[in-house]
């Protein structure tokens, strides 16, 4: 049975709901959380408003056994792109709200003052949160754990969530983030500091004959993947080095492809041995794909330890902010996790500001100081100023869009799409299905709900339409994807990948992982497809499917986040990239210069995904 | 039971993924629930720093939890060997 646990902040009253139908209909997780907001939050609602509704959602494999099933997706209106808002996290608090009952979580409405959602075995209670509202998230979850136990799992905002920073994060016991599309700031406009679970009951499953063989599969296939020593060994950190030999950085706010010291300050292996401790894993994860590391170098963060490098963070602090110490982009992220911000949104903001303090559109003054390209000092404050909202810091705070509008001559210099800012890699050096799902992705400009299965980390476009085929042409057969997919999208016999078709398929196959509970890690993505995620849904829920009901279920998902995108006044014309992408070529390695991408081709493969998708312009 | 392999762990390797609890639950009661296993991982969400507990007791060796272990820090180790190279680095019987 799924079970939502609707929070009416208001009145305080909590109330359980059967959705077993639903989750049956929408595949769950990110599909039942689509439909739950379509229906909850009326077109042009304020996202910081007590209308909007946050909404928790863990699919029907999470709290089992098939690998790296635990993961929660939440949803809301965002208040950084007004539409469709969403993000996606792992660690154990999915597993732990499934073994206290529950699958979804609604928190609607606004509590008079703050509170903090508590799950156990006891039911669900608001408790009063008062004495954590200003506290880092750090303090409030060491306050919450300590109080209520350590083996609760614990969501909790920051300070720029309490001040309604536009992306601000919702933070997953300390290191995990949903960090994209602002939704800490509406868990803050409603008043919530954190929600804690811990639960002692069973995930059954329906038929344990066929979940022992399809378990089985699984782990095999996942570990027989090729990318996954790669993972488990660097972790996302495998795409740092690749996307320097691209020249597809976004240096200096994507005004640099290429670092000619990339690789032996930021790279891969300067991570891996000079800072990587032990492996760590999610929960039911056997990649375990992030890293325990430490500074011990002597210097200002000597001791500093975290959950590792993300590529995405090396690409945000790294690359884009040009700071050239680990350490340093080390503890930018720790800023970001204490205070509760997304790291591409907080490094993208800053990055244009000193952009724009550079082309003389923002004085040192008007700002406090003059910031600089790879000057920690001035990157920290600056970060912090956002967090707490305080001096430029408080315009910074609603995202690039709104601060290039507030300063004249500088919205040329806003590198977001759909007010969301874009992240880690320039899609002129490298356009493919990964920097097209800028455009298509229903939650603005971000690159993590389209990832092909058969990505080509080396290799440029052959053309706007067709990108490499990232994998050996014999793999294309054993791919998990239904066959009349394969030949519409790499050709019969497969001869490279149709992008805008790619696009389409990638943005489905994603919507599957994420409504199923698991994740997008490339030995999960390409090991993986429709038909075995019919087939552990039969198994876990009894319920029937097959791969094409499923694909189609996932397709009906992404065709209803763009309904609430188009209720909100979205249309064909807000699918563009900024303006530098289609005006100003690009430096790139070893004196190599990237052309800038051709404004027709763009809006001729948008215009196939829109065809592909069965869209009206 | 006494001829079976027992089993060493390491929380040093252990990546904290927990795996080992859901295969040990499964093989006790055929659903996944943590509480229903024999042998418990512990990780301090704040540094990942894990604790391994195993119920020698009730534990019959069965080693469901070992071929599942991703990361190496649980072995089958033969019993005459256990004292040398058994339990150590954070594990607890």
């Amino acid at each position: 049975m799924a079970v939502l646990l609707k929070a009416l902040l208001d009145s305080g009253e909590l109330q359980n709901v059967d959705i077993t139908p639903l989750e049956k209909s929408s595949l769950g997780g990110v599909g039942v959380n689509t439909h739950l907001l379509y229906e909850l939050v009326p077109p042009g609602t304020d996202a910081l408003a007590p209308q909007n509704a946050l909404i928790f959602g863990v699919g029907a494999l999470v709290g089992t056994m098939i690998p790296t099933a635990c993961r929660t997706e939440a949803t809301a209106k965002s208040p950084l792109s007004g539409r469709f808002g969403s993000a996606n996290s792992g660690g154990s608090f999915g597993p732990s709200l499934r073994f206290a009952g529950y699958s979804y979580l609604a928190l609607l409405g606004r509590a008079p003052s703050p509170v903090m959602l508590v799950i156990d075995d006891s039911g669900a209670r608001l408790e009063n949160a008062e004495g954590l509202w200003g506290l880092t998230v750090w303090e409030a979850t060491d306050s919450i754990k300590e109080q209520l136990g350590h083996d609760f799992s614990v969501l909790a905002i920051g300070p720029a969530g309490e001040n309604q920073v536009r992306f601000a994060s919702i933070q997953n016991d300390y290191f995990a983030s949903f960090g994209r599309t602002g939704l800490g700031a509406v868990m803050g406009s409603k008043n919530v500091k954190a929600v804690a679970v811990r639960g002692s009951g069973s995930v059954d499953v329906a038929d344990r004959g066929a979940f022992q063989k399809i378990r089985k599969e699984a782990f095999d296939r996942v570990k027989a993947e090729p990318s996954y020593g790669f993972m488990k060994r660097y972790g996302s950190m495998v795409a740092a080095d690749p996307f320097d030999v691209m020249s597809s950085l976004p240096g200096r706010n994507f005004t640099v492809g290429s670092y000619p010291d990339w690789e032996k300050t930021r790279g891969r292996k300067a991570f891996e041995s000079r800072y990587k401790e032990r492996d760590v894993a999610c929960f039911a994860c056997p990649i375990a794909c992030a890293h325990w590391s430490k500074v011990k170098e002597e210097g200002p963060h000597q001791g500093l330890a975290t959950r590792g490098l993300e590529v995405t963070f090396v690409m945000e602090f790294g690359a884009k902010l040009d700071l050239v110490s680990i350490p340093e982009i080390f503890r930018c992220v720790d800023i970001c996790n204490h205070y509760g911000m997304d790291v591409i949104s907080a490094a993208g903001s800053v990055a244009f500001l000193i952009e724009a303090f550079n082309c003389g559109l923002i004085s040192a003054e008007e700002i406090g100081f003059a910031p600089q390209w790879g000057n920690y000092d001035s990157i920290s404050q600056l970060l912090l100023l956002i967090a707490k909202r305080r001096g430029i810091g408080c315009l910074l705070a609603e995202g690039v869009k709104h601060a290039s509008a507030v300063i004249p001559g500088a919205q040329k210099l806003a590198m977001h799409v759909k007010g969301v800012e874009i992240p880690v890699k320039d899609p002129r050096a490298k356009c493919d299905t990964f920097t097209f799902g800028y455009l298509t992705n229903t939650r603005g400009g971000d690159s993590l709900r389209t990832r092909s299965p058969v990505e080509a980390l080396l290799q440029g476009m052959q053309d706007y339409k067709t990108e490499p085929l990232g994998v050996d042409p014999a793999q294309i057969e054993k791919l998990d994807m239904p066959p009349r997919l394969k030949e519409e999208i790499f050709g019969g016999p497969p001869r490279g990948v149709n992008l805008p078709r790619m696009a389409c398929y990638a943005e489905n196959l994603i919507t599957i992982v994420n409504s199923v509970g698991m994740c997008i890690r490339p030995p999960v993505l390409r090991s993986l497809g429709p038909d075995f995620y019919a087939r552990a849904l039969q198994a876990v829920t009894g319920e029937s499917y097959d791969a094409e009901s499923v694909y189609a279920s996932a397709a009906a998902i992404w065709n209803l986040q763009h309904a609430f995108n188009v209720r909100e006044g979205e249309n064909e014309s807000d699918y563009v990239y900024p303006d530098r992408f289609y005006e100003q070529s690009l430096p790139g390695r070893e004196g190599k210069t990237v052309q800038p991408l051709s404004r027709t081709e763009v809006a001729e493969n948008i215009s196939g995904y829109f065809k592909a998708r069965g869209w009206k312009s | 039971m006494a001829d079976r392999p027992q089993i060493s762990c390491d929380a040093v390797k252990c990546t904290g993924c927990r795996i080992c609890m859901l295969a040990c639950s499964w093989v006790n009661t055929k659903t996944h629930n943590p509480r229903n296993s024999f042998i418990r991982v512990d990780v301090n969400e704040k540094n990942f720093a894990c604790r391994i507990l195993l119920d020698t007791e009730k534990c019959r060796r069965c080693l469901s939890c070992v071929s599942f272990c991703p990361s190496g820090a649980l072995q089958a180790v033969e019993a005459e060997n256990m004292q040398e190279g058994g339990r150590s680095n954070g594990c607890t019987a």
